[in-house]
């Protein structure tokens, strides 16, 4: 029977009412008691006898989408003696839906009168396995199935499929082998494309010549890992999950934190995450430049607040500090946003490698599987066209953060007690990331291969649940561990103390097959017993590698010819150019979102995501004090400026792989102990955008070469176009770059904070002439494709290697890369962080955008020392002064204009 | 060296930092699984300090501490009558009030002003008080961070202050901490164990050492 208790603030009068939803068979339990203690504070809430029954919108989760509160629900219910079954949490809303909260078809299920449920329990029904003899069908049939299956397979690669089939001898296959190849093959797990092309070896190899000392792996694990001091180990993983988060903002992006700190706790033999990215870039605030693409995508402001929203929720849990925070817009993200996240984590050197499975090792799922996530990795893969963006809604699970906290804790108990062989996130396309544990033979470490799973003994959110999608479908907080089975009962101890589920749900073989099969009542599982009740795939490892690769060719781009002319800038039209580059939604105020974001938990925080006299300026570099009794600090830094790239892809790529070192650089951190990480988002309906991303990858991996900064880690993600009743809308080809770095003390970093009156203000390094592709083009509609000019690669090694020495000296009163918003959003920034003035002679020389070069801070006693050091790479920027104020050649600008121009850039885009 | 009980319950995401701060100042901080209390293979009243740390106990569904605070119910009388000094930080403080450590139905921790969380330094300025955590601090202004979504405390009664915030709120209210009648007691919704050595902070730990 279903049972409700509504409650509402006694303040705010009732306007809005919580709905416990309780499924509870047991007859007579006491919901008063229930009420009185559990679900209402008698002090600020009121119970509701009886809901209206007009004007009313009554929202919770559908049945398929489990309400993470359940299980608090369950416990704390059955703590005061009554059994819930399942229960869900819903709003009740008296008249109309306040216009901040967002309510997702895909995800809720709405009500306007008071429902009468049945049940809250996610139904199923049992569908049986289906078998396909793919012989029969011809080419145009194929891709018909490809379609219908949503495998985002090609032709080629659904023809091998039936080769397949004819090699295996067992028959016409099942579904559970269409998806399962679907998901292997897919860009997402594959890297089709960049395989394709032979890119990714083109950053390996880069990495390989470099040959840094501090390398611990690269490109093999969830995450890179980077030497620190003593026997510890950092680990990095950078990821984008842009696919859903367009059209699911607050699932997608719960997802995608979630993910990123699965890598980094699921790294190696288990890591602890210490820091936490946040980067979106959002279609339309800046621009309204396809209005026909409105219905299909959701609002950016709706994106821009589910976005923090997610972010808080389910970030500020995990108790992870966020290092940097930020938000952008560009018309291109309109589609699919730029949904980027990262996390930094710390481990032993002894535990810091890719664990591998033994013979007889037990297969052990956490938590449960449901009919969401289905999907994930294929139709991340695809292109976002209407089919797929109005579609089944389920290939993306509601990440659940409850868990996986637990989890988190759970996970480096196993790893110091020695329980596991392996273990692996179910990410994009579940199962068979377990699968991937049991591939061990390519990384040349002994192991043949091989799993036995019963899906029969796998826990599930509702009855029927098909075997396919028990393989492929995501479920965000299910996890594989290869439990070593002299240690088997330890383990579940340790699952059990941190109140997870924990299920054997097969056996590694060594006979290096994946096997799959459905018998819930076998009562016996060993290496070698058969396969019993319904067999849905038996196949050996070597058949994934015969996924063929797309023969695209890269087209070079035709000839440019730009026409656009930049206005003059003068000492007169300063102070209005200047609030427009202070007042853009990137580079105003963000502070309402980072601070919505717990950036001090852990207790290790020294420098990020914010800093200033009113701590809201945003940190170009996030440092931290990871191990207690030790100085040693880790940094990190990151860049992405979306107008470069869609003016110049190739240069924007060099130039963001130069602003996330020299941010690391300035700071105090030496070259060689900077590594880097690589996150491309592209576009596939681009016809030059190949070229584009070859052209990248390969300046990439000459600059880390010449730098001597390694790539460790990085992800691509090539289908960032969208279709939209014939409007194509394309991401601009680019590339996150992100650095981390470890210093041996980090009270020696060289702090953002101007420090004193008196003191000179220099910019140092290459200083580019143009605005092209800068901020204040964007904001005066002056964007399209050219070529920018920047540093050469040799230009750029040979002045980091001479900015780290001096920096090293302890030169620099305070430093700051120039980059976004060119030296006024510096200036400006500088001003509000520190209560501090600056007066400077420079006017047109304030506005483009130098990447790759610093501002810094110099006592006048040795002004000249600097000013000989970097002869020619040099500009006077200024005095720092002692009142708020910035003089452009003597004369002020008005600093109210730029300070609410600058202080509501954001927050009015995005606030409610 | 003092036995420190600082309790943990799924969801608890700031007991190292505050096991540091212990350790920081000569104790020996042990964690305690709620689930451990509840078998009976734990006493609660088996150490010198207790502890509630932040974070989100049991995702803080339903409200911040109600089902944590459910959880330990029992027990809290036999904490009250043994008269050990505790400190209740953020959800801890959420689960304290809930749970009735600090008197029943004369406090609330409601949502902050901003309806949303709120990550940022905090000034607090230490009030006259009975407070064993602030002795000797009275006057002075402690920095450490806030952060919390439901900070703000509401009184319906009789409250003991110890501080009050200084400049900006981080949740809207004035009261930034407040103490038992006797003094032993103390429920705070910032930080003073973030950062790590944070001398502010650690004053404040050192206290309830000293105490006991």
């Amino acid at each position: 029977m279903i049972y409700s208790i509504a409650v509402r603030p006694k303040e705010k009068n009732g306007s809005v009412i919580k709905v416990y939803y309780l499924e509870i068979s047991k007859e007579n339990p006491d919901i008063d008691l229930l009420a009185n203690t559990l679900f209402h504070n008698p002090l600020t809430e009121e119970l509701v006898p009886e809901l209206p029954q007009e004007n009313i919108t009554i929202v919770m989760r559908n049945n398929a989408v489990l309400d993470s509160a359940q299980k608090s629900i369950i416990d704390g219910c059955r703590r005061l003696g009554v059994e819930v079954e399942a229960a869900k949490v819903a709003h009740c809303y008296i008249g109309e839906v306040p216009a901040s909260v967002f309510i997702n078809p895909l995800i809720h299920v709405k009500y306007h009168e008071v429902p009468q449920l049945e049940t809250l329990k996610p139904r199923g029904s049992k569908v049986p396995m289906e078998v396909v003899d793919l012989r029969e069908y011809d080419d145009k049939g194929l891709m018909q199935m490809s379609e219908d299956r949503d495998l985002s397979l090609s032709l080629k690669q659904m023809r091998e499929l039936v080769l397949i089939q004819m090699d295996l001898e067992q028959g016409p296959v099942s579904d559970v082998f269409l998806d399962i190849f679907a998901a292997r093959w897919s860009d997402h797990c594959c890297h089709t494309t960049w395989l394709s092309c032979g890119l990714l070896n083109m950053l390996k190899r880069a990495t390989e010549v470099i040959a840094n000392p501090n390398l611990v792996s690269a490109y093999y694990d969830n995450a890179g890992g980077w030497a620190f001091y003593d026997n510890l180990v950092l680990c990095i993983s950078i990821e984008t999950h842009n696919s859903p988060t367009g059209k699911e903002p607050y699932g997608g992006q719960i997802t995608k934190l979630l993910g990123n700190i699965r890598d980094i706790f699921e790294f190696a033999l288990g890591a602890k995450p210490i820091g936490s990215l946040e980067l979106t870039v959002l279609g339309e605030l800046a621009r309204k430049k396809f209005p026909e693409i409105a219905g299909f995508t959701l609002d950016a402001d709706i994106v821009a607040r589910e976005t923090i929203r997610a972010i808080a929720d389910a970030g500020d849990p995990m108790g992870i500090p966020m290092m940097l925070a930020s938000m952008d817009s560009h018309p291109g993200y309109s589609g699919k946003p730029f949904a980027l996240g990262g996390n930094v984590g710390i481990t032993r050197k002894e535990v810091a490698q890719k664990g591998v499975p033994r013979i007889g090792d037990w297969a052990v799922v956490l938590n449960w599987t449901g009919n969401d996530g289905y999907h994930g990795a294929t139709v991340s893969s695809g292109g976002l066209t209407e089919k797929t963006d109005t579609g089944d809604a389920n290939h993306v699970q509601m990440g659940d953060t409850f868990p996986q906290q637990k989890l988190m804790r759970a996970r480096l108990e196993l790893r110091d007690n020695d329980c596991l062989s392996a273990g692996n996130d179910f990410g994009a396309a579940g199962f068979t990331s377990f699968m991937e544990i049991a591939e061990a033979t390519k990384r040349g470490v002994g192991y043949a291969g091989g799993v036995k799973l019963n899906f029969g003994w796998v826990p599930t959110k509702c009855v029927g649940i098909p075997d396919k999608i028990i393989a492929v479908g995501e479920s965000q907080e299910r996890f594989g561990h290869v439990v070593k089975p002299e240690k088997l009962e330890e383990a579940m101890a340790i699952y059990e103390k941190y109140e997870l589920m924990a299920t054997v749900v097969g056996i590694f073989t060594g006979n290096n097959r994946v096997q799959i099969f459905n018998d819930p009542d076998a009562t016996k599982l060993t290496v070698e017993s058969p396969l019993t009740g319904v067999v849905s795939f038996d196949v050996p490892y070597e058949m994934f590698d015969r996924c063929p690769l797309p023969t695209a060719k890269p087209v070079a781009p035709p000839t440019l010819s730009p026409q656009i002319v930049f206005p003059k800038i003068e000492k007169k039209n300063v102070e209005e150019l200047a609030i427009q580059v202070v007042g853009s939604f990137a580079l105003a105020n963000q502070a309402w979102a980072t601070t919505q974001y717990d950036s001090t938990v852990q207790g290790i925080t020294k420098q990020g995501p914010l800093y200033g006299k009113n701590y809201n300026i945003p940190s170009s570099l996030a440092v931290l004090k990871p191990v207690e009794d030790k100085n040693w600090g880790v940094t990190f830094s990151s860049s992405f400026a979306p107008w470069q790239f869609d003016v110049d892809p190739v240069a924007a790529a060099f130039n963001a792989v130069a602003d996330a070192v020299i941010k690391q650089i300035v700071a105090g951190v030496s070259m060689e102990d900077i590594c880097l990480a690589d996150n491309f988002y592209t576009p596939d309906k681009d016809p030059y955008a190949l070229w584009y991303l070859c052209e990248q990858v390969k300046l990439l991996a000459e600059t880390s070469v010449a730098f001597g900064a390694p790539f460790i880690t990085g992800k691509d993600s090539s289908h960032g176009s969208g279709e939209y009743n014939g409007t194509i809308v394309n991401v601009p080809p680019g590339v996150c770059v992100s650095a981390l770095g470890k210093v041996p003390d980090f009270h020696k970093i060289t702090p953002h904070l101007w420090s004193s009156p008196g003191n000179k203000l220099y910019s140092i390094g290459y200083q580019t002439k143009t605005l092209k592709g800068s901020i204040l083009a964007s904001e005066l509609d002056l964007i399209e494709r050219d070529q920018i000019d920047t540093m050469t690669i040799g230009q750029g090694a040979r002045f980091l290697k001479e900015l780290e020495v001096f920096t090293q000296a302890g030169h620099f009163a305070s430093a700051v890369p120039v980059n976004r918003g060119g030296l006024i959003q510096k200036l400006f920034e500088g001003v509000q962080a520190s209560g501090f003035g600056v007066k400077t002679d420079l006017v047109e020389e304030l506005f483009p955008e130098s990447f790759g070069s610093v501002l810094v801070e110099v006592s006048p006693k040795i002004s000249g020392l600097v000013e000989g050091y970097f002869n020619g790479e040099i500009e006077l920027v200024g005095e720092i002064t002692a009142t708020p104020e910035i003089a452009v050649q003597g004369t002020n600008l008005d600093m109210n204009k730029l300070f609410n121009a600058w202080n509501s850039g954001f927050t009015r885009k995005v606030v409610v | 060296m003092k036995k420190v009980f600082v309790i943990y319950w799924p969801g608890i995401n700031c007991e190292e930092e505050t096991m540091a701060a212990f350790r920081a100042v000569g104790a020996d901080p042990q964690l305690v699984f709620v689930r451990d209390l509840i078998s009976g293979k734990i006493k609660i009243t088996d150490c010198d300090l207790i502890c509630f740390p932040g974070g989100f106990s049991y995702g803080d569904h339903i409200d911040t501490g109600i089902v944590a605070a459910v959880m330990i119910q029992e027990f809290i009388q036999a904490l009250l009558e043994a008269k050990i000094p505790g400190i209740f930080i953020c959800n801890g403080f959420q689960i304290a009030v809930r749970a009735g450590i600090f008197g029943n139905n004369n406090l609330a921790l409601v949502q902050n002003d901003s309806g949303v969380f709120c990550s940022r330094p905090a000034k607090h300025f230490v009030e006259k008080s009975n407070c064993l955590w602030t002795a000797g601090l009275e006057g002075r202004t402690l920095k450490f961070p806030a952060a919390h979504h439901a900070g703000k405390v509401t009184t319906f009664g009789h409250v003991n202050r110890v501080m009050r915030y200084e400049g900006l709120s981080p949740n809207g209210g004035e009261i930034a901490a407040v103490t038992n009648p006797n003094g032993t007691l103390l429920g705070i919704m910032d930080h003073p164990e973030r950062p790590i050595g944070n001398k502010d902070g650690l004053e404040i730990f050192r206290n309830g050492i000293k105490a006991v």
